[in-house]
């Protein structure tokens, strides 16, 4: 099988993040409830049992749907962040790489001052402005505002380095033309590492999103496992002790985080025993 | 001494083991330079280590030991086994590292690195008693002591390197292990490096054991010296005997493969390649390449036997017949073989001109072919009928910014013409920072020059390059130093071949391309079957470097740019390739730049030279003449500082620093650093002359 | 210490960052504001007054005065911008807070930023010793049980969420075993020892969340900087010089690795800064982050414009000074 050579980091990690896949983008299809956020569709203040699988919130929302589809929400907005700052930033890194020139340091200063500025109190206050009637999308572009410059950083130093080999001269001694050596001969490379560099970013993207939920600067209609904890802890479940209510979206947190950062570093422990070999 | 008893060292792999070091025993003497040579994997560096007692995972001792004979104070012998050589560290034995370059702690300043190794040793308990004892120490051997405040990063790479021979001796160790000490370095920093090892071990008389690949550096320096192959010894004698008497197929081999200047006779490499360590065949590890095999060479290992006086080596064949009293064929074969490397050189090379004459009569049509009725390097031939013409070229690279950077001139007035009715090989020579390599990327539109004329067939190569590109790839092909970074290793080799066959409209079709690939490849010694498919890490380096060749010789170019495309191949395959330049100058009429810093090679492949010295040419000529009777200072300077093998230095001469990064602006650029220099040299350019029929030099003694 | 050529380009290249980061977080402070559908300076105004219950009209009139100016939206766009920078760097008046009504907005911010600037240096030092302490052993021990240990541990703790953490604190620390405050409230005053201790005291747990979280990232990048390191040819030569492995790793390892993770802490201070933020809401800690967030629960314009404004300004500073520590440790910038 394809994953035979895979470290046994690289697997759990795979496996567990495969596994809240289908917890996000499967199971979810099949919630019963139109508005898991509404408030009162059920007896408040639920333990487990009786229809509601973990139970009900405080609120009156069944704790088990609200986060299947909170962790829907997060995934969502994790993957559409990871996607457009991968993209961007491969594209500028592989543009500023290969431009050099003042372009290139122009392009350079620009993203090590993105990286620079801290983004978080950017973040709040646009969600102070906002009031949290800001949509998923919008919200994946906000972050990938943020985000792309490391990605872009890491492919310009990559394709720094490939630039200058002579493999790239060979490939323009056979005749290949500039675009054909960037498909094959250097993107290659940068897409082995854009995989670790694509994991990285849901993993941020949802980090940052449940920062900002959990202040109360997200979006506070639709649900995200950052606005399930903020509610929980707003609503003071830990003095109530509903552990339920919030240690759903704890555990789902967590657990995520670890699996992403499991296959992240065993990918690259994998990448690095590929070029090895 | 240093007695080596029967030692066996391998590099535990997990699922296997590499036998790096089979079996070995000789002892190092007192008072003497001991070299053990090889190629590269055979074990000669393992074996240091181990004679060093550094031996951590994965390399671990299997059998033997090595041990150290000393003589106690009341002269009675004291012996210091392998696992306790590491408590005589830097007091009884001292190591000079490779690749001085990476071996410094960067971050601390010099004479920290000499505290903490030789402190513990010396209980002065005073750093500055001991900064002064370290300083007075450096000036014995002619190092300037400021260097004990410097960091690593602003000493040369030579100084680096004196630097860790003073370190090593500095305790007056009775042995010195070296290993490459001068690989990486230039020649003329080679030569005063090995001399300073020289004095050293002359003023000391301790024991010095020095690992080399490089036999002209044995021959220079080494009173005896030992060859090993795929982890043996097999064969150690003095090294005059190893030299002119060499006895194992191998050293035979190899000694005959060493191209020497003066002498013109075709050269041939080992075939083959060297067994694997981790699964060795049962019988001699030579045997595969031996052109004496015979059935036992496969079943059982040779011993080693006495040969000569303090000489022995590992072959059956010299086993069974001194046994028999005769030991004649060792001895009536390598003397033939050594006739043939030595004496027998100016025939043979009499015979290369009579036979094919053509180098020497290409010189003459080449003549005849143009009007201007010389090769020449003043640019100055009719531009339509060269194959390759340059003219007036030169290349500033600025180094440190704009507000701050000085200039390097990498290229100055490069005037080189290469006519197109008979094909060339030109060898550019030189040290690291000649610009010859900044040459070669002009040539191949790499680097944009900042000045001049490149042209092909008197076309301009930057329009060239623009309006009819594929006919620039088409004309100009290269091949690089180290053939693994010259192909992707994420992509097989054959995808290389098919591009360039179908990009550059060689072949029409896949099939056509298929075909003519076939024929390259076999035109290059390999197998279409047993290229195709591969990844570049599935090849030797000789191997990838002729899948490399042979891409390049699918254009059927003009020009092939080569810049040092052997340096990282080793001796026995060497010269394989470099035959492989020669036969295909003639078979496909590519005329050849070949760019390297090793003059002998140059010698041996090449029609002319050109000589490079901060981006001027200074001499140029034919290859025989610019060799055998250089004319320009620093040409003459290049050739005593080479190794060569058959010609002992004179370890009085005084060489000048080489290393000095400072750059003249006015007069002639080697004026500092010329025994002949005069007044007018330090104050105007020299100007590139013919002192003698088709040898031009750039020097005022010949003007 | 001489200034060389080399040293002087890193200085410079070093300010332009510098300049840039701060040009950049403050215009998009100044636009994004301007970027909305619709009116801020009326959309606060009108939030403002439905929830406090009376206003005198000038009060009312003085307000929108002050948010125009806080938006700085009188005059030219231009006039506006560069207006904008100029309180940001040079005046650093913000005007008046409206929840703490007419105390200027940069008295509160004063009073805020040392208990952030306190909390971050603390723990991020903290962090960043223990992190690369920890990382270089494990790094350069690698076959060492322990140093897997520490590995699989960290690569566990590492991507656990600060706020998760913080939640695990409170809980177990201030709900279930009440050994800490919910809430800070500082007793005494000065440099009293009463003073000191209550503010150790109140900053222990948002310290400690912060310090386990910062830990994990520098244990894992230190861990395989220091394992490279390892295999370097000095390290190799250290071995030949017959120095022990501690004195290698000290003398050797160490310092190299340590470079690299000096410019890393440099780029990673305005992520810390935004989890600092988080955290310090959390435990309702009285710094910037808190400041931030009244500020927004009570529509307090000028305020969240001038601790943010503020608060970029002081990380790109923060990220500067840790630069400039570079070339002190490495000697190939001092000396060329």
């Amino acid at each position: 099988m394809f994953f035979r050579h895979w470290n046994i980091r690289l697997r759990v990690g795979a496996a567990v993040t495969l596994l809240f896949l289908v917890l996000g983008f499967a199971v979810s299809s099949f919630c019963p409830i139109p508005d898991v956020m509404a408030w009162g569709s059920f007896p408040k203040s639920r333990p487990p049992g009786g229809g509601h699988i973990l139970g009900t919130t405080a609120l009156g929302q069944d704790i088990f749907w609200l986060a299947v589809m909170s962790l829907r929400n997060s995934l969502l907005l994790g993957l559409l962040t990871a996607f457009l700052s991968t993209a961007l930033g491969v594209a500028v890194g592989l543009f500023s790489g290969l431009r050099g020139g003042a372009a290139d340091r122009v392009a350079t200063l620009f993203t090590d001052s993105l990286i620079a500025v801290p983004n978080l109190p950017i973040l709040i206050l646009l969600g102070s402005i906002l009031k949290g009637r800001i949509p998923i999308p919008a919200l994946a572009l906000v972050l990938t505002l943020f985000s792309w410059p490391w990605p872009a950083r890491a492919t310009r130093s990559m394709t720094l380095s490939i630039r200058e080999s002579d493999f790239i001269s060979t490939a323009r001694f056979s005749g290949e033309g500039t675009l054909k050596i960037i498909a094959k001969e250097i993107f290659p490379f940068v897409s082995d590492w854009s995989v670790a560099s694509f994991t990285n970013a849901i993993l941020s993207a949802i980090q940052t999103e449940s920062g900002l939920a959990i202040i109360g600067m997200s979006s506070n209609t639709m649900p995200t496992l950052g606005t399930m904890i903020y509610w929980a802890n707003d609503r003071s479940a830990i003095l109530s002790e509903q552990w339920f209510w919030i240690g759903a979206p704890v555990v789902l947190v967590t657990l995520l985080f670890i699996a992403l950062f499991m296959t992240l570093s065993g990918y690259q422990a994998y990448a690095t025993m590929r070029r090895g070999k | 001494m240093l007695h080596l008893r029967d030692v066996s060292a391998r590099y535990n792999l997990l699922d296997s083991y590499a036998n790096a070091v089979d079996n070995v025993a000789f002892t190092v003497g007192d008072n003497e330079i001991f070299g053990i040579a090889g190629e590269s994997g055979c074990g000669k560096s393992t074996l240091l280590k181990v004679m060093y007692d550094l031996v951590r995972y994965p390399l671990e001792i299997s059998a033997g030991k090595v041990e150290i004979e000393m003589l106690g104070a009341g002269g009675e012998k004291i012996l210091i086994p392998t696992g306790e050589i590491r408590n005589a560290w830097w007091k009884c034995i001292s190591y000079v590292p490779q690749g001085a370059m990476h071996v410094m702690n960067p971050v601390s300043k010099i004479k920290y690195q000499f505290f903490d190794t030789i402190g513990k040793h010396r209980k002065t308990g005073n750093r500055r008693l001991l900064a002064k004892e370290i300083a007075d120490y450096l000036r014995e051997l002619e190092l300037a002591p400021e260097v004990l405040d410097a960091y690593p990063h602003q000493l040369s790479g030579g100084m680096r390197q004196r630097v860790l021979i003073a370190l090593a001796t500095f305790l007056s160790p009775s042995i010195i292990l070296a290993d490459e000490p001068t690989t990486a370095l230039d020649v003329i920093v080679q030569r005063s490096i090995l001399t300073m090892f020289k004095r050293v071990q002359r003023k000391v008389k301790n024991s010095m054991v020095i690992v080399s690949h490089d036999m002209g550096v044995h021959y220079q320096i080494a009173n005896r010296m030992g060859i090993m192959y795929a982890g043996q010894m097999v064969e150690i004698g003095p090294t005059d005997e190893i030299f002119e008497r060499p006895r194992h197929p191998y050293t035979q081999m190899l000694i005959a493969a060493l191209p020497r200047i003066g002498d013109n006779s075709q050269k041939e490499g080992i075939p083959g390649k060297p067994p694997s360590l981790r699964e060795p065949p049962p019988g001699c590890r030579f045997a595969e390449r031996c052109l004496f095999a015979k059935p036992e060479c496969r079943r059982a290992q040779p011993e080693m036997s006495i040969v000569g006086e303090n000489h022995s080596a590992a072959c059956f064949r010299l086993n069974s017949e001194s046994a028999g009293g005769a030991g004649l064929w060792g001895a009536g074969a390598a003397g033939g073989k050594a006739a043939a490397a030595h004496g027998g050189g100016r025939e043979a090379g009499a015979g290369r001109e009579a036979g094919n004459g053509g180098v020497v009569r290409a010189g003459e049509t080449t003549t005849a072919g143009q009007p201007n009725g010389k090769a020449d390097v003043r640019g100055s031939g009719v531009p339509g009928g060269n194959a390759l013409e340059i003219r007036g070229l030169s290349k500033q690279f600025r180094i440190g910014g704009m507000i701050f950077g000085t200039k390097i001139m990498a290229a100055e007035d490069v005037n080189i013409s290469m006519p197109a009715d008979r094909p060339w090989i030109l060898s550019i020579v030189g040290e690291s920072g000649s610009g010859k390599t900044t040459l070669a990327k002009m040539i191949l539109k790499l680097v944009e020059p900042s000045g001049g004329d490149i042209l092909l067939r008197g076309e301009p190569i930057m329009e060239l390059g623009k309006d009819r590109p594929k006919e620039y790839y088409k004309r100009v092909q290269p091949i690089f130093q180290n053939p693994f970074s010259a192909f992707s290793p994420r992509k097989i080799v054959d995808t290389y071949l098919y591009e360039t066959a179908l990009n550059l409209d060689m072949a029409a079709s896949r099939a056509d391309a298929k075909r003519m690939i076939g024929e390259t490849l076999n035109a290059v010694g390999l197998d279409r079957d047993a290229v195709f498919g591969k990844y570049p890490n599935q090849f030797s380096g000789g191997e990838l470097q002729r899948v490399s060749i042979a891409r390049a010789l699918l254009t059927k170019p003009d020009i092939i740019v080569a810049d040092e495309p052997v340096a990282m191949i080793d001796a026995s395959l060497r010269m394989n390739v470099v035959n492989l330049f020669k036969q295909l100058k003639t078979a496909y009429g590519v005329n050849f730049i070949y760019i390297t810093h090793d003059l002998s090679t140059a010698y041996y492949v090449s029609d002319y030279i050109a000589t490079m010295y901060r981006g001027n040419i200074i001499e140029f000529g034919r290859a025989e003449a610019v060799l055998e009777n250089p004319l320009h200072p620093y040409t003459q300077l290049l050739l005593d500082s080479i190794p060569k093998v058959g010609l002992r230095w004179d370890d009085n001469m005084a060489l000048p620093d080489i290393e000095s990064r400072e750059y003249q602006l006015a007069g002639c650029k080697f004026a500092g650093r010329c025994a002949f220099a005069a007044e007018s040299c330090r104050n105007s350019r020299p100007a590139m002359r013919e002192a003698q029929e088709g040898h031009w030099v750039l020097c005022f003694k010949y003007s | 210490m001489v200034i060389t050529v080399k040293f002087f380009r890193f200085l410079l290249s070093r300010l332009a960052v510098y300049i840039s980061v701060i040009v950049i977080g403050v215009t998009i402070v100044f636009f994004v504001p301007r970027a909305l559908p619709s009116d801020p300076v009326e959309a606060m105004l009108a939030r403002l007054l439905a929830q406090s219950d009376y206003m005198e009209p000038e009060a009312v009139a003085a307000i929108r005065g002050t948010l125009t100016e806080t938006f700085g939206l009188e005059g030219s766009l231009a006039s506006q911008y560069f207006g904008f920078f100029k309180r940001v760097l040079l005046t650093h008046d913000f005007g008046p807070s409206f929840s703490q009504y007419p105390i200027p907005v940069m008295e509160l911010i004063g009073r805020a930023l040392p208990w952030t600037m306190g909390l971050m240096m603390a723990t991020i030092a903290l962090s960043w010793v223990i992190g690369n302490a920890i990382g270089l052993l494990a790094g350069f021990r690698k076959e060492k049980w322990y140093s897997k240990a520490l590995e699989s541990l960290s690569i566990v703790f590492y991507p656990i969420p600060y706020y998760i953490v913080a939640l695990f604190l409170i809980i177990a620390f201030a709900h279930l075993i009440p050994i800490f405050p919910l809430a800070t409230s500082v007793r005494g005053r000065g440099l009293s020892f009463d003073h000191i201790k209550s503010i150790l005291f109140n900053s222990f747990l948002p310290g400690l969340s912060m310090v386990v979280v910062g830990t994990g990232w520098w244990v894992i990048s230190m861990k395989t900087l220091a394992g490279n390191m390892s295999e370097e040819d000095s390290v190799n030569f250290a071995r030949l010089k017959g120095l022990s492995e501690h004195r290698i790793m000290m003398g050797y390892v160490m310092p190299a690795s340590l470079l690299p993770q000096i410019t890393s802490l440099a780029l990673r201070i305005g992520g810390l800064f935004g989890g600092a933020l988080v955290t310090e809401i959390l435990f309702s800690y009285p710094g910037l982050g808190m400041l931030v967030y009244s500020g927004i629960a009570q529509n307090d314009y000028n305020l969240i414009m001038g601790a943010i404004s503020i608060s970029i300004v002081a990380v790109a500073t923060a990220t500067f000074i840790v630069d400039l520590l570079y070339p002190f440790v490495d000697p190939r910038i001092r000396y060329t």
